[in-house]
């Protein structure tokens, strides 16, 4: 009997344990490329394996989609799992060095491949205009904005102003709130570059788009032209990451100090926002905003006790 | 016309870079310097001189995949890179011999190497970090594989010689493609086996588990209520679940008389969890059996199960409680609960030593079938979207 207690406490543990990618090594056979590794800790329900490569020494790593193998949900805990990527038509990589990346996406997070973008930074008050490269790592990020279910899953209690719906956004959640939501289940908030790079497309992203996913703002938003209240998040076309909402539907908190001029003095790599302030920094636009505040590029800047019915939030993860 | 519209390239090229010694050397000297890029020339070998028999296979549809391959991209590439290699080379032997020379790193070695090369170690080190590996062309793969067949154009070698040789090339170069495809095939259908392999075996570990954890139960109910003379049936509760105790009418009386005395025996075993995996192309998730519609889900897509109801199994979609007909999904031993199941019980008569049947509430009421999913058992149909 104790001996059955003991085994199923380390079987439940193996099974809610995180994953460990160990001896993950790479050779070339032929022209395909396979990639074998051990693995413990059991997948959660709807989390994936997924295989990365870098070709700049490990600064960045991109998704591989079209490798096949031990990838995905239904992979199992064991040694030698093995994935295979045909190198037919890669003309790309031939020749470079390649590093591979084995990590778990959480299930409803995207991959956003680390890379570069342009930030243009207008400034009002001055008539300014400038442009800024921003680089960053790769992360992961919400597909969707923190749902009043989530949100009351994790919290215990609903956020002040529920509605009735409960795949809608959660808002009227002060930055304090949404801070200890993402620290509650490992997360975090999004830096304004990070969230500004995932809602442009990452790295491939189309310069001519304004709105997150498209250049026409019915495609992808909620926001005052169609709507006059909050939508269930995921209902409007996702953006080249597969991302929902981040125009519109709820301002998004960021986890930076706001500053009007802060990308012409940021780190190009990473940036975090000003080290002191008065005001975080929101993006996205929401259901109660004009067209103009849904763009992408657009910053706007809140106290962070402030809540309100057209603020919300969505985490990252760090790979 | 094809092969010589693809061959004349490759021939004035070879020629061209025949004459620089730079070109192959330096190929060479990179495979062999690097340890980690694994290719297997006596596996390549081994397939690339196929039987008569693979020939024949050729024929098949995989040959649209070498076919698609431009072999004179692939020269191009190759030779692009390889000047790119030439200029980078020294870069490159550089980082390997250090890779190399760390492995073999002495006791006494100075700071400054020590804080250069640490960071290269800790890469490979990291969780889900794999080794660095350069990716040869298949003309690199095919000179590994047949170094003589590759050899410059000497002027002890005919003009038709040296055509034969670069013919025999490509054909080799579509053969690697060729058997890269073939490899591929065959590890798809070894890693499903592999897969199913694995699945069969955490299923009976976690069987064997839910064996071990079974033992026999005898106890006395704390209190029984009040008897039904129309089912013949005495309510008990046990460990918050409600059973019901089939007991003649005739035995009924001296039944309850005696319940302080009464041995309820059993077996209890830890709950298995299962899982649902959705089989339908689309399934429904409704509210509750035929209830409204809360979301659709996809083949392959997986929910924690909770519980049984008539034809419909109870899931966790995301978040709250769904239905799904069993039509649409599978049921898959995934886990074991941490909460015990009662399994065969019996109340024992204290004074006749007659034996009596318990059953569940739940197992005994089953909501009542309606129409709409009565239609469907009947039909068999799929409750579709």
């Amino acid at each position: 009997m104790k001996n059955s207690f003991i085994a199923s406490f380390f079987f439940t543990l193996a099974i809610l344990g995180a994953q460990n990618y160990k001896n993950v090594e790479a050779y070339q056979d032929g022209l395909s490329i396979t990639v074998k590794y051990d693995m413990s800790g059991e997948l959660f329900r709807g989390d994936q394996v997924a295989l990365t490569f870098s070709i700049d020494g490990g600064k960045s790593y991109s998704f591989i989609k079209d490798a096949e193998g031990d990838l995905g949900s239904k992979v199992l805990p064991g040694k030698n799992n093995e994935i295979n990527w045909l190198l037919i038509d890669k003309d790309f990589i031939v020749g470079k060095i390649l590093n591979f990346r084995i990590v778990t996406i959480p299930e409803g997070m995207a991959y956003v491949d680390g890379g570069q973008y342009t930030r243009v930074n207008i400034n009002a008050k001055k008539n300014e205009k400038s442009e800024h490269t921003v680089a960053l790592g790769s992360y992961l990020i919400d597909k969707t904005e923190v749902t009043q279910r989530e949100y009351r899953h994790v919290m215990g209690k609903f956020a002040s102003d529920y509605s009735g719906c409960m795949e809608c956004p959660v808002e009227n959640v002060s930055w304090y709130d949404a801070m200890d939501y993402a620290k509650k289940i490992g997360k975090r908030l999004p830096t304004e570059a990070e969230w500004e790079f995932a809602a442009r497309g990452g790295k491939n992203y189309n310069k001519s788009n304004s709105y997150s996913g498209s250049n026409k703002i019915n495609d992808v938003a909620w926001f005052l032209a169609n709507t006059d209240s909050k939508q269930p998040v995921g209902k409007k076309k996702p953006n080249e990451l597969g991302i929902y909402d981040m125009s519109g539907n709820v301002w998004e908190w960021c986890s930076d100090w706001y500053h009007d001029d802060y990308f012409q003095i940021a780190s190009k790599t990473n940036p975090t926002g000003p080290d002191y302030g008065t005001e975080r920094v929101v993006r996205g636009g929401s259901w109660f905003s004009n067209d103009v505040f849904c763009d992408v590029t657009r910053r706007y800047k809140l106290k962070p006790d402030y809540r309100d019915t057209n603020f919300g939030f969505r985490c990252v993860k760090d790979l | 016309m094809y092969y010589i519209k693809k061959i004349v390239p490759i021939v004035l090229i070879t020629i061209f870079y025949s004459c620089s010694s730079s070109k192959p050397k330096a190929t060479i000297q990179l495979s062999k310097n690097s340890k980690k890029t694994n290719t297997r020339p006596s596996e390549i070998k081994k397939n690339i001189y196929p039987s008569s028999q693979k020939a024949n296979v050729q024929k098949d549809n995989k040959l649209k995949n070498w076919q698609k391959v431009d072999f004179d991209k692939l020269e191009s590439d190759y030779f692009s890179n390889s000047v790119k290699t030439d200029t980078n080379k020294n870069k490159i032997e550089i980082s390997q011999n250090k890779i190399k020379n760390l492995e073999t790193l002495p006791e006494k070695v100075s700071t400054k190497t020590k804080i250069e090369t640490i960071p290269q170690l800790n890469t490979n080190l990291k969780n889900g970090y794999s080794n660095s590996l350069r990716v040869k062309t298949v003309y690199e793969i095919a000179t590994e594989t047949q170094p003589n067949l590759f050899l410059p154009h000497d002027e002890f070698e005919t003009a038709r010689e040296y055509k034969t040789r670069v013919t025999e090339q490509v054909k080799l170069m579509k053969e690697i493609v060729l058997m890269t495809s073939q490899k591929m095939d065959i590890r798809n259908a070894q890693r499903i086996k592999i897969a199913k392999e694995k699945e069969l075996k955490k299923v009976s570990l976690i069987q064997s588990l839910m064996a071990e954890s079974s033992s026999n139960l005898e106890f006395s109910p704390n209190d029984i209520g009040r008897y039904n003379p129309e089912k013949e049936t005495f309510p008990v509760v046990l460990h918050d679940v409600q059973y019901q105790i089939s007991v003649p009418r005739e035995e009924a009386r001296t039944f309850k008389e005696n319940f302080e005395l009464i041995k309820i025996r059993g077996i209890k075993q830890l709950k298995p969890r299962y899982d649902i995996s959705i089989t339908a192309k689309k399934a429904h998730i409704r509210s509750r059996p035929n209830g409204s519609i809360i979301g659709i889900a996809s083949n392959g897509d997986i929910f924690e199960h909770v519980q049984d109801e008539d034809e419909w199994h109870k899931i966790n979609f995301k978040g709250q409680f769904g239905f799904t007909h069993q039509n649409n999904a599978d049921l898959k031993l995934v886990d074991i609960a941490n909460e015990y199941e009662y399994l065969d019980l019996v109340a024992i008569h204290p004074t006749t030593g007659s034996l009596f049947t318990m059953i569940s509430v739940d197992e005994l009421v089953k909501a009542p079938l309606n129409l709409a999913s009565r239609k469907i058992s009947e039909s068999g149909l799929v409750d579709g979207p």
